[in-house]
Formats: C-alpha cells, sequence, structure tokens
C-alpha cells in the first residue's frame, strides 16, 4: 500500500463520526491513563474523595443499622470492620473514562461540561450505593457474594447506567453530521 | 445469485450470534469464578520448561488469560450490537494493544530498556477492565444517534 492510498484512508476515516470517536476516545483514554490520573490527581486530593464517601455512606447506612462508625477510610457496623475504600475503589478511574467518551462525541462544549459534571455526580452517588450495598454483604456474612459484587456485578450496574446516561444525552444534544458513512 | 449469498450471511450473523451467547456465560462463569486459580495452575507449570525465562512465562499466561477477556467482550459486544465486523475491530484493536503492551515487557526484561511501569499497566488495564468494551459500545451508540 503506498502513501497516497494510506492518505486516502486517512480521509476518509477521519470524515467517519464513528471512526473519530473511537481514535479520539482512545487517545483520551492514554492521556487520562498515563498524564493525568498518575500526575495531577494527588493522593490527598483521592483521600479527600475518600471521606467524603464514607462520611455519606455513614449517614446512608445508618439508616438500615444502628452503631455505624467511619473512621479515615474504614467503616465499621456495631465496632466490627466492614470495608476499607481504596484510591482504585474511590470512582475517580470510573469519572475519568467517562469523562473521556463525553469528551470524543461531537457535541458543543457546553453540552459536554454539565454531561462530564452530571456524569461525576452520579458516579459519586453510585459508589456510595456500592459501598453501602457491600458493607451490607459483609454485614450478613456474605463473603463470596461480596467478591463477585465487588469485581464485577457493581462494576456492571456502574458502566451500564453510565452508557444509558450517555445514550440519552448523545441522541440529544449531538451534532448530526452532513453525511454519514460506516 | 446475491439474495442466496445475503441469504447465507444473515444465517452466519444468526449463527454466530446463537454460538456468542451460548459461549458468553460459560466465559463469564470462568473468568468469574476460576480467574486467579486459572492463572496460578499455568503459572505453576512452568516447572514443566524451566529453561522458558520465568517473565517469558508469565508474559505467555498474561497473553492467554487476556484473550480470554477480549473472547468476552467480543461476545457481549456482539450480542449488544449485532455487528460481526464491528465486534471484530475491536478483537483487533485489543491485540494490538496487548502485543504492543508484550513488546513493552520484551524490552524491559530481556534487553533492560527502561519502561515505565505505568506505561505497561496502562496496557493491561485497557483489556482487564471493560475500557475498550465501553468504547466500542459508546461508539456504537454515537453511530446510531449519528443516523
Amino acid at each position: 500500500m503506498n502513501v497516497k492510498k494510506i492518505k486516502t484512508l486517512i480521509i476518509k476515516y477521519s470524515k467517519n463520526p464513528l471512526a473519530g470517536f473511537l481514535v479520539k476516545g482512545f487517545l483520551f483514554f492514554t492521556a487520562w491513563n498515563l498524564l493525568i490520573f498518575p500526575f495531577i490527581f494527588t493522593p490527598a486530593f483521592h483521600n479527600w474523595v475518600i471521606y467524603r464517601l464514607v462520611d455519606i455512606s455513614v449517614i446512608v447506612l445508618g439508616w438500615f443499622f444502628q452503631y455505624v462508625t467511619g473512621v479515615g477510610t474504614e467503616i465499621f457496623i456495631n465496632s466490627k470492620h466492614m470495608v476499607h475504600i481504596g484510591i482504585p475503589c474511590n470512582g475517580i478511574d470510573v469519572m475519568g473514562v467517562y469523562a473521556c467518551i463525553i469528551l470524543a462525541f461531537h457535541a458543543p462544549w457546553y453540552h459536554k461540561l454539565w454531561m462530564v459534571i452530571v456524569g461525576c455526580i452520579m458516579v459519586f452517588f453510585l459508589n456510595i450505593i456500592r459501598i453501602c450495598g457491600l458493607s451490607a454483604l459483609l454485614f450478613n456474612h456474605n463473603i463470596h457474594a461480596f467478591d463477585i459484587n465487588h469485581k464485577y456485578i457493581f462494576n456492571t450496574i456502574l458502566y451500564a447506567v453510565l452508557l444509558i446516561l450517555f445514550s440519552i444525552w448523545s441522541s440529544k444534544f449531538g451534532t448530526k453530521p452532513v453525511k454519514t458513512t460506516n | 445469485m446475491e439474495l442466496k449469498i445475503r441469504n447465507q450471511t444473515s444465517k452466519n450473523y444468526k449463527l454466530i450470534r446463537i454460538v456468542s451467547l451460548v459461549v458468553l456465560p460459560i466465559l463469564l462463569i470462568i473468568h468469574t469464578f476460576y480467574f486467579h486459580k486459572f492463572s496460578d495452575y499455568l503459572l505453576s507449570k512452568h516447572q514443566l520448561a524451566p529453561f522458558i525465562p520465568i517473565w517469558l512465562w508469565d508474559a505467555g499466561v498474561k497473553f492467554i488469560i487476556y484473550t480470554i477477556q477480549i473472547a468476552i467482550n467480543f461476545c457481549i459486544l456482539l450480542a449488544f450490537t449485532k455487528q460481526l465486523r464491528y465486534s471484530l475491530l475491536m478483537v483487533y484493536f485489543a491485540y494490538t494493544i496487548l502485543i504492543t503492551g508484550l513488546i513493552f515487557v520484551v524490552l524491559k526484561e530481556a534487553f533492560h530498556i527502561p519502561v515505565a511501569f505505568t506505561i505497561i499497566s496502562f496496557f493491561v488495564k485497557i483489556n482487564k477492565g471493560f475500557l475498550l468494551l465501553v468504547l466500542f459500545i459508546a461508539g456504537h451508540l454515537v453511530y446510531k444517534s449519528s443516523n
């Protein structure tokens, strides 16, 4: 394949909204994982998010259990240690992935801005539900269910909710291209 | 003639979808319950071929494990989008990333070229998690919304 053919191929795919979205999305993922997440978000910021998660989770768990306390990154029910919230569990990584998808989409910047904020708030509150659910599972000694829920089910629900949100938003606020090819 | 080919293609697509829907739960069960056990089992088999460097064996095991992950993602995407070519595009993309990651591992371990851990972990993470799957599902939604 010569240079001219490659050029034609690049021009053809750069006009395709789907190809543009995938390439931009992947580049944003790369920038997020290699630059923004490790260098911009300091441990102090991660801990601040974790403390807020613990504060609100303790309030929510208090509706269902007696004697719920939060100390630092740990949650206790009836003085029994339930869950520890670490940096990978604070949801910032998912917020970043979601923001990358929103930013890669062809829509006006102000719609992107509010959608990123709404998405991040959504992730934060879904994470609280996740923490409360996992604490309840551990309180009832469902360790096997805890493992599966911790690794798979809650993540699947989280991504499913975010994709439904993205689907509704993209169909309403996306810029329609004049001509599309797939 | 054209109609015949089209019917055959749609039959093939149907078959692939049914197979993917059957294969998906099996792969998910293996992945959910036996991921670590299977990985540890394969790693323990290094004693069968001790002349192979441990890092190369480890890389091979990771390749097999991530192949299962890619297969799961492929089945989910195919079941969701019903588009074989698009789902295969994700598989090519995933393998390109996986092989790039393996090249970095080889550069680091065999040639002692300093490669940042963040870079290698990125290539691992993008296949291990649902990142590519989420991106491609979002892409499908973009395609639907732009038409």
